[in-house]
């Protein structure tokens, strides 16, 4: 058979499923075109609020519930049928197993029944390469990499090959925010809370410390803050509670302690970035906290002051999302990786499989 | 086989793996394996090796059936992720068989000889999952987790014939009493995909959703207002 010029090939689409945390979530996307064809997210936050933090039972038991509505929406706000897909991809790991177990069955029982292939997407691959989604970026790139779950930098070189520089060696970004959060008495989730509070705050008024600032290398470190605040929040405590403007001066302040943070190791990693690669000038911050605006906006400065483009995804692009997850999905499939039906979810899946574990970080690095 | 009633069950509810595929009421396909765990990696190929054995193709399923529980709470989910998917992928209903049901119904009637039959499936909990069936083969009253402490006082009275993974632990426990245990120890599709076809021929459709019999283990947070 000759293929003419004229050909025409269809579109890719992909179903993407998300299931790793709190968001039950399915997507389709294409390559051609409008290339998010609906995204659809059920935000478990009434679960887990009364308990400060996600319980991974409850979320579980969220997933099975809603995820197959989900799916149903998610196809008919696309107005795609099962028969149009050319793959279905789901989050196989790093994130809470039960939740992974229950996107990835259920995306090989799909692909199963009709006879596509199924992709395995890591969730970090899914935010690593999100910024293509709605933007021309090429590779190589620098990320930042900021969420609940993780805090690295990263050089991506291409799907499935990255370069560690940095993680954090404790607690991640997200988790100073959710801790710092639940300290100062603001609720649960921290990162918009503490954004709320911080934006009626002093920053300067609590001298909170910097982990790591001004040390060689790239990686994090957020507990000792976390230690900081507390005992900064417990002086200001009179009967036990935090007066609103104590509050607010040090969510402003932790806010403002990560962010210094996150520049000064970011900076290192610009430097390296440079030095490795002749090619590549963006910086892409993605990961929930990369919706903090205080922080997107210390971070284009930046960008701007070492001569990096800045490119952060569209804020719902940034929380987690099955688009992000058939956009990775779809890339890997080009490059014709598939997985087979005996995939395996894996709780804990680094983006470079080279770089060292950090002890103190657990399964985030 | 077109006009025939195609019918697909699992079960992953508990230490055990197995898959079935029942034509118009036979057997056609059956793969029963001890896993323990792995249930996520193997359920999947094992139902297309059922389904290849029956020569089905998965999209002219009639039915599905799996296992609603009670049981391992990961294995559960997998069980019910693969049938709602396939569900929804193929347009057929995934109807739900409590593992009680599906352990129940494998006692034949002769091994019952005038007792009452009490179901018991382990929890991995002090508290085994309990629920007792009358002599019409159907259950009576509510299957509840049962403390070791109150086994004496929740069993009925009289002879029992006891099955499920927990049988043998409550036969133990109870010396005095007059229990006979048999098997089998744990649910099998091929009884989950019969229970299926005879709700379905009886025009009802237990939703496949899981029976977890037991609150997720959480404290509330103490900051909170």
């Amino acid at each position: 058979m000759v293929l003419s010029a004229r050909t025409k090939v269809a579109p890719m689409l992909v179903l993407g499923i998300e299931t790793s945390c709190d968001e039950t979530a399915a997507a389709i996307v294409s390559d051609e075109g409008e290339r998010i064809r609906s995204n659809v997210v059920f935000s478990q936050l009434d679960e887990h609020r009364p308990f400060g933090g996600v319980v991974p039972e409850i979320a579980a038991r969220a997933h099975l519930d809603r995820l197959d509505g989900l799916i149903e929406e998610a196809l008919g706000e696309a107005g795609v049928g099962f028969g149009d897909l050319s793959a279905v991809a789901a989050t196989g790991g790093p994130g809470l197993i039960g939740g992974v177990m229950v996107g990835v069955t259920a995306a090989k029982a799909i692909a199963y029944a009709w006879g596509l292939p199924f992709v395995a997407v890591n969730h970090l691959e899914g935010h690593a390469l999100s910024p293509r989604l709605t933007e021309d970026v090429a590779f190589p790139y620098l990320l930042l990499l900021v969420s609940g779950g993780h805090c690295q930098l990263l050089a991506v070189e291409g799907p499935g090959r990255y370069v560690r520089f940095g993680t954090t060696i404790d607690d991640a970004a997200g988790e100073a925010f959710d801790k710092g959060a639940k300290l100062i008495g603001l609720g649960y989730p921290g990162g918009p809370a503490i954004e709320r509070a911080a934006a009626l705050g002093d920053a300067a008024r609590i001298p909170l410390p910097r982990p790591l600032r001004g040390r060689p290398g790239c990686d994090f470190s957020f507990s000792g803050l976390k230690t900081a605040l507390r005992q900064a929040a417990s002086d200001l405590r009179i009967d036990g509670m935090l007066a609103e403007q104590d509050s607010a001066d040090l969510a402003a302040s932790l806010q403002a302690a990560i962010g210094d943070c996150l520049v000064d190791r970011t900076r290192h990693a610009i430097l390296r970035f440079r030095a490795h690669y002749a090619e590549g000038s963006d910086l892409v911050v993605a990961g929930g906290v990369a919706a903090n605006g205080a922080l997107r906006g210390q971070l284009q400065s930046l960008a701007g002051e070492m001569g990096m483009r800045f490119v952060a995804p569209p804020m719902a692009l940034c929380t987690d999302n099955g688009a992000m997850i058939a956009w990775a999905g779809l890339e890997r499939l080009k490059l014709g990786f598939s997985d087979g039906l005996d995939f395996a979810p894996r709780p804990r899946w680094p983006l470079d499989p080279t770089a060292p574990a950090a002890i103190g970080a657990g399964v985030k690095a | 086989m077109e006009d025939l009633l195609k019918v697909l069950a699992f079960d992953t509810s508990g230490a055990g793996c197995s898959a079935a595929v029942l034509v118009e009421g036979r057997l056609l396909a059956h793969r029963a394996e001890i896993l323990g765990r792995g249930h996520a990696e193997r359920i999947m190929p094992m139902i297309r090796e059922v389904m290849e054995e029956a020569g089905v193709e998965p999209r002219s399923l009639d039915l599905l059936g799996v296992t609603t529980g009670p049981g391992a709470f990961t294995g559960l989910r997998i069980g019910l992720a693969a049938a709602r998917g396939l569900a929804l992928a193929i347009g057929a209903p995934a109807l739900g068989i409590t593992s009680f049901d599906a352990l129940a119904t494998e006692v034949p009637e002769e091994a019952r000889s005038g007792r009452l039959l009490v179901v018991a499936i382990d929890s991995k909990r002090d508290a085994p999952f309990l629920a007792v069936y009358g002599k019409k083969g159907e259950m009576t009253g509510t299957a509840s987790p049962v403390m070791p402490a109150d086994w004496e006082i929740w069993l009925p009275e009289g002879p029992l014939l006891l099955v499920g993974d927990a049988a043998a632990r409550l036969a133990q426990a109870l010396p005095g009493r007059d229990i006979l245990v048999a098997p089998p120890r744990l649910p099998d599709a091929a009884a989950v995909a019969r229970l299926a076809e005879a709700a379905f021929r009886r025009g009802e459709r237990p939703a496949a959703r899981p029976l977890y019999l037991r609150a997720p283990d959480t404290t509330l947070s103490r900051s909170q207002p």
